[in-house]
């Protein structure tokens, strides 16, 4: 965490000097750290999914983004969207698993503007994903092509919090248990059609907040959520 | 793009859902797609409770997990599983200090208190349902059915009240004069301001003028003393049934034995339509079996069109009721015409649904004959030559022998009236559970033909008998408990495993009997007169044997399982199928599912009372 930290200071001072000429995305690098002594549901949180091409930020690409807020231990579904992202260079077996059709891609918007709603989203929010190195490579390689900006921001990724859980309880752990589905049915979280990224960030959303409501006392601080990266 | 777009086609899952829960169902075309944006999820653990301190007010729905509603006082009120909501504001104001404690780990959706009042302003339906708990919910649809047909409203509404009025003493010349001015057929002779006789025109003619009378005749003489008459509640069906039944033409209403109005056949035939007292009438008319078998074919077709003009099925039961009351009297009067007048005066009964008034199609006969103590050995032979001819026919015109034998042509429902008393003295003393059930439709009896004082014995026995014997009571209750409602934990229906009724409820074994035997027992131990269920009940309640709460409640619930039973006949008549009492729950509606899973859980508590109540008496 303290190298997250580290880099995200030094791009905050960055700008601070030079404010990025954005004012959506300067108000994100200029939001403060979170107080990580916090309990998690005295802050705000933000689940996101994204869809991509390929495991490799470089020679792949976000076909679509999904976000909801999870603000103060609850998911507020007016804050909940879907962008597909339009781009002619989307192919391969991707699409295919994902479910995205072209007629679906004829309705999304460009890259720059779903990163920047998604930056207005985000600020004083914190991200939580499930299996988040993937998808912070992708967005923070997205955002430095598309501005030239290094994002980094502290993030809670479910699917490290649940292992460290389990391996707490000194469970053996077979494949595949760490999976989205399969986190949500030790919760009792009802089953979702996975690969839609919307749908993966509502249910990345509330296995988080079994998760914490299963961490016991008060609950979890913010500190306790954080991923070391 | 801005970030006011319109809300993300994804959301359709959970919107999905919340369609399919109840009453969202019953939302117009793109309303839960609206909500669905104002609301919030949550996750709560197993012991997280809800109460009035709860700082965010709204609707809460279960997306998954499952939560109970508990009192002041810890008694459990509802419990409620996946796709069931509450609102705990709402369930404060008629519960003060209740709760809800969740019973597993849940994900609940959550509508914020002003979109949830919004949508309970706009749509009647959705307000209907959170107006109050399950009992509530049950009142509201029964008591929304559509209005009952011309015939079914209240006499009051066609009567006339302007009343001529005399003493028994005024001379008919003097009488004579007053019908003619105020340009009546009739006039009423009070005695002390109760009804004691009519004159009609007719009588004027044929008793008096005929008759070569002297126009100083006092009224007394010539009147029709103690005449056929209606109460106020009465409807026009039971007027024109009446009317027909006595060959009259006119009919006193009265309230306690005052008169308040006077109704004429021409009334009714200005209010008649295509009406069952129609058919009633076409059957009292009838010569032969074989025609009365015409006229009863078309009953099915008729039930279908009360169904479809939203006669309530309580009232459906009524107008099949008095069918088969007619088709039975017509059926012994045939009889009388050719075996001779009967030697002794005579009551022929029928027991259990038809004495309820709530019969369906393809009800069997129950029946049975009181004959005055009088009768000579022989007289009682002549009683079954009665019985027989009559069963017989009964069963040519539908009215199948019943399975379990009480008929009249079985001599042990074929009694002098002293012969009946020891039948009952007998039953209430020595007893078997097996015989308990056997004998229990006999308490519902009622005559159908012949002299009603009979049967009034026979019952005021039973009463008597019943309620001073607190052993009889209990084996009663026994019998009451011993089939309990198909409802399960977390309120799943429970259903036939195999068979032919495979995934179905039978709706009278489980839900309508075991209502009506439970009203049944306490009707007989409170010595309540009443034989009709809904009636009982008003009873019961009027004499504070019962809360007028749980009366209500279950009045609700019988009538709503009466409705759903109605209309399941009538797909089966229209599917051309068997008729049955057979139901799957999955062919309802979502709300008439909802529904008939309270109506259970009100039998099942009413069963609870039962055990409660006549406890001590039991093994």
């Amino acid at each position: 965490m303290w190298l997250t930290r580290a880099r995200r200071e030094r791009a905050r001072r960055r700008y601070a000097r030079h404010p990025f000429p954005d004012p959506t995305l300067q108000r994100l690098l200029a939001s403060p750290w979170p107080d990580t002594n916090a309990l998690w549901d005295e802050v705000d949180w933000l689940a996101i999914d994204l869809e991509t091409t390929g495991l490799d930020p470089k020679t792949g690409y976000i076909i679509s983004f999904g976000w909801v807020a999870v603000d103060r231990g609850r998911i507020r579904l007016d804050t909940a969207r879907h962008l597909l992202i339009d781009s002619r260079n989307l192919v391969g077996d991707s699409a295919t698993i994902h479910h995205i059709r072209d007629t679906d891609r004829s309705e999304g918007v460009d890259l720059p503007s779903a990163l920047r709603m998604l930056a207005r989203a985000m600020t004083d929010r914190l991200p939580v994903m499930h299996h988040a190195p993937l998808d912070t490579g992708f967005l923070r390689a997205a955002y430095r092509e598309q501005f030239g900006m290094d994002w980094f921001q502290p993030t809670a990724d479910t699917l490290v919090l649940e292992k460290k859980r389990l391996f707490q309880r000194e469970q053996t752990m077979p494949g595949n248990v760490l999976r989205l589905n399969r986190c949500r049915e030790r919760y009792g979280l009802p089953e979702t059609n996975a690969h839609n990224a919307l749908e993966d960030a509502l249910a990345c959303g509330e296995l988080f907040m079994a998760w914490a409501r299963h961490f016991g006392g008060d609950g979890p601080r913010v500190k306790d959520c954080l991923s070391r990266v | 793009m801005t970030e006011t777009q319109s809300l993300p086609p994804e959301l359709a899952s959970i919107a999905d859902f919340i369609r399919q829960t109840l009453p969202f169902n019953a939302l117009p075309e793109g309303e839960v797609e609206r909500i669905v944006h104002e609301m919030e999820i949550g996750y709560f653990r197993n012991g997280h409770v809800f109460n009035e301190n709860t700082r965010d007010q709204g609707l809460r729905i279960l997306r998954s997990g499952a939560v109970e509603i508990r009192s002041q006082d810890g008694e459990l009120l509802d419990r409620l599983a996946e796709g069931e909501s509450f609102a705990l504001s709402g369930l404060l104001q008629q519960e003060p200090g209740v709760r809800a404690v969740l019973i597993e780990d849940s994900l609940i959706y959550f509508l914020p208190q002003k979109a949830y009042q919004d949508l309970r302003g706009r749509f009647r339906d959705f307000d209907r349902f959170f107006h109050g708990q399950r009992s509530r919910r049950l009142f509201r649809a029964t008591r929304s059915m559509v209005s009952p047909d011309g015939m079914l409203t209240p006499v009051t509404s066609l009567m006339a009240t302007d009343l001529v009025t005399t003493s028994e003493e005024t001379p008919v010349c003097e009488l004579a004069e007053m019908m003619s001015s105020r340009r009546v057929s009739s006039a009423l002779v009070l005695n002390d301001g109760k009804l004691s006789g009519i004159v009609t025109d007719r009588d004027l003619r044929s008793r008096v003028l005929a008759a070569r009378r002297s126009p100083d005749t006092p009224v007394s003489e010539i009147m029709t003393a103690d005449p056929v008459s209606l109460e106020r509640k009465a409807t026009l069906f039971d007027a024109t049934l009446l009317m027909t039944r006595h060959r009259m033409h006119h009919l006193p209403v009265l309230e306690d034995r005052r008169p308040v109005g006077i109704l004429t056949t021409s009334d009714l035939i200005t209010a008649r339509q295509d009406d069952p007292v129609y058919i009633v009438q076409r059957l009292s008319r009838q010569e032969s079996v074989a025609t009365m078998q015409t006229v009863l074919r078309d009953i099915p077709q008729f039930l279908l069109r009360w169904t479809d003009a939203g006669v309530p099925a309580d009232q459906v039961s009524h107008i099949l009721t008095a069918i088969s009351d007619t088709v039975t009297n017509r059926l012994i009067e045939m009889a009388l015409d050719e075996l001779g007048p009967a030697p002794v005066p005579f009551a022929w009964l029928c027991f259990g649904s038809q004495a309820r008034a709530e019969q369906l199609l393809n009800a069997d006969q129950d029946n049975g004959l009181v004959i005055a103590d009088e009768a000579t050995d022989e007289d009682v032979a002549w009683f079954e030559k009665l019985a027989t001819r009559v069963s017989d026919w009964l069963n040519e015109c539908g009215y199948v022998y019943c399975n379990g034998n009480v008929m009249a042509t079985n001599p042990f429902w074929r009694r002098r009236l002293t012969g009946w008393y020891e039948a009952v003295d007998n039953w209430v003393t020595s007893f078997s559970p097996h015989h308990v059930m056997e004998i229990s439709i006999a308490f519902d009896l009622r005559t159908v033909h012949g002299d009603a004082s009979l049967t009034s014995r026979v019952q005021s026995h039973m009463l008597e008998r019943v309620r001073a014997n607190s052993i009889f009571q209990a084996a009663l209750a026994e019998n009451v408990l011993e089939g309990s409602p198909p409802i399960g934990i977390f309120r799943r229906f429970v259903v036939e495993r195999n068979g032919d009724h495979k995934d179905t409820l039978n709706l009278k074994k489980r839900g309508l009997l075991p209502i009506i035997e439970i009203v049944r027992l306490h009707a007989l131990a409170s010595g309540v007169d009443r034989i009709n269920t809904l009636e009982r009940l008003d009873e019961l309640a009027r004499g504070k044997h019962m809360t007028r709460y749980d009366a209500r409640n279950l009045q609700d619930a019988l009538r709503f399982l009466m409705q759903v039973r109605l209309q399941v006949q009538a797909d089966q008549i229209r599917e051309g199928e068997e008729l049955s009492n057979y139901c799957n729950p999955r062919n309802l509606p979502k709300l008439a599912r909802e529904q008939l899973r309270d109506a259970f859980q009100l039998v099942d508590s009413a069963q609870k009372s039962v055990r409660l109540a006549y406890r001590q008496g039991m093994r």
